[in-house]
């Protein structure tokens, strides 16, 4: 009995510290996913918000992607999207919350590959949007680029998937 | 009324993650199967196989809202074209009893990465820019359709 008490305590200090490290070192797969979930909060609101809210709000959404970041959508049903560079970015999130009054974004079915230098990362996901303006959620399957820049995972690009290539 | 719940738990086990209900919409895999006939997909027909050449599939998105019914023609690693609407596998004519119409198609060779499958529909009868049909990963391929 009383043997087993230490290997007890040596287990639980090796769990301990396993969960230190990956909270200390956390996984670059772990770092994205999280931010990408993060990024789909901040990107959703509900209810009017002040000019200053939507301003500091669209700032923080646009400092998750590259400087020169490109994003080329195109829904279902709609024209292509195309937006380059962060204060594009800013620009376009700041007419979205003005343009509906509530937006919920969330990410599914998340798949991430990162580069064996670690610089850079390919995420596929499905986005599923609900706005004030459609009864219907829009699904869309998006193929995104990042880059890793300064320590910080940043979007380099985004564009549809086309599960069917020729 | 345990029975009824019964039911009820069994048909959305079954047709949520076992058989797909389908509705073909399009004449895309004429004649093998006609517009707006309904079908069911197997979702677990490749959990521990993989789709062979010849197997009519569901194939979809990621999030499972867009869904086509094509044909596996070529399996992964393998080089395909198409010569005047004929499928060639490694430089050798497929034998596709399943096409009856045939419209001269043409398509330099490409090589199927080790992931990949060529999807394309029975009905080669149509404009090659018509019919979507092309490359894709293992992991759209959703299940094999049943009848």
């Amino acid at each position: 009995m009383k043997q087993i008490v230490p290997i007890i305590i040596f287990i639980s200090l090796g769990v301990l510290g396993y969960f230190a490290f990956r909270m200390l070192f956390p996984d670059d797969v772990d770092v994205i996913r999280g931010q990408l979930s993060e990024m789909a909060t901040e990107a959703s609101f509900e209810g009017s918000e002040a000019p200053l809210t939507k301003v500091s709000k669209a700032g923080k959404l646009a400092g998750y992607f590259t400087v020169d970041a490109q994003i080329e959508i195109e829904p279902w049903g709609y024209r292509k999207v195309s937006v380059n560079g962060r204060a594009e970015i800013r620009e376009v999130t700041i007419g979205a919350r003005t343009a509906v009054s509530s937006l919920k974004i969330s990410v599914d079915r998340v798949d991430i590959v990162v580069a064996d230098n670690r610089s850079s990362a390919r995420v596929l996901m499905s986005v599923v949007v609900q706005s004030s303006r459609q009864e219907e959620p829009w699904y869309q399957d998006m193929d995104v680029e990042m880059e890793r820049v300064d320590g910080d995972w940043l979007i380099s690009r985004i564009r549809n998937r086309e599960f069917i290539k020729q | 009324m345990i029975r009824v719940g019964v039911i009820i738990l069994l048909s959305v086990v079954i047709f949520g993650w076992v058989l797909r209900p389908i509705r073909v919409t399009g004449i895309s895999m004429s004649p093998t199967y006609r517009d707006q006939s309904l079908n069911l997909v197997n979702l677990l027909s490749y959990k521990l196989s993989d789709p062979q050449r010849g197997d009519v599939v569901s194939i979809g998105d990621l999030a499972g809202r867009e869904n086509y019914m094509k044909r596996i023609i070529a399996l992964p690693g393998e080089t395909f074209s198409i010569s005047n609407g004929y499928v060639f596998i490694n430089g050798s004519p497929l034998d596709e009893p399943y096409v009856v119409f045939r419209e001269k198609w043409q398509q330099a060779p490409v090589a199927l990465e080790a992931d990949e499958y060529l999807v394309i529909g029975d009905n080669r009868g149509m404009a090659r820019d018509w019919h979507k049909y092309g490359r894709v990963e293992r992991r759209h391929v959703l299940g094999k359709v049943l009848f």
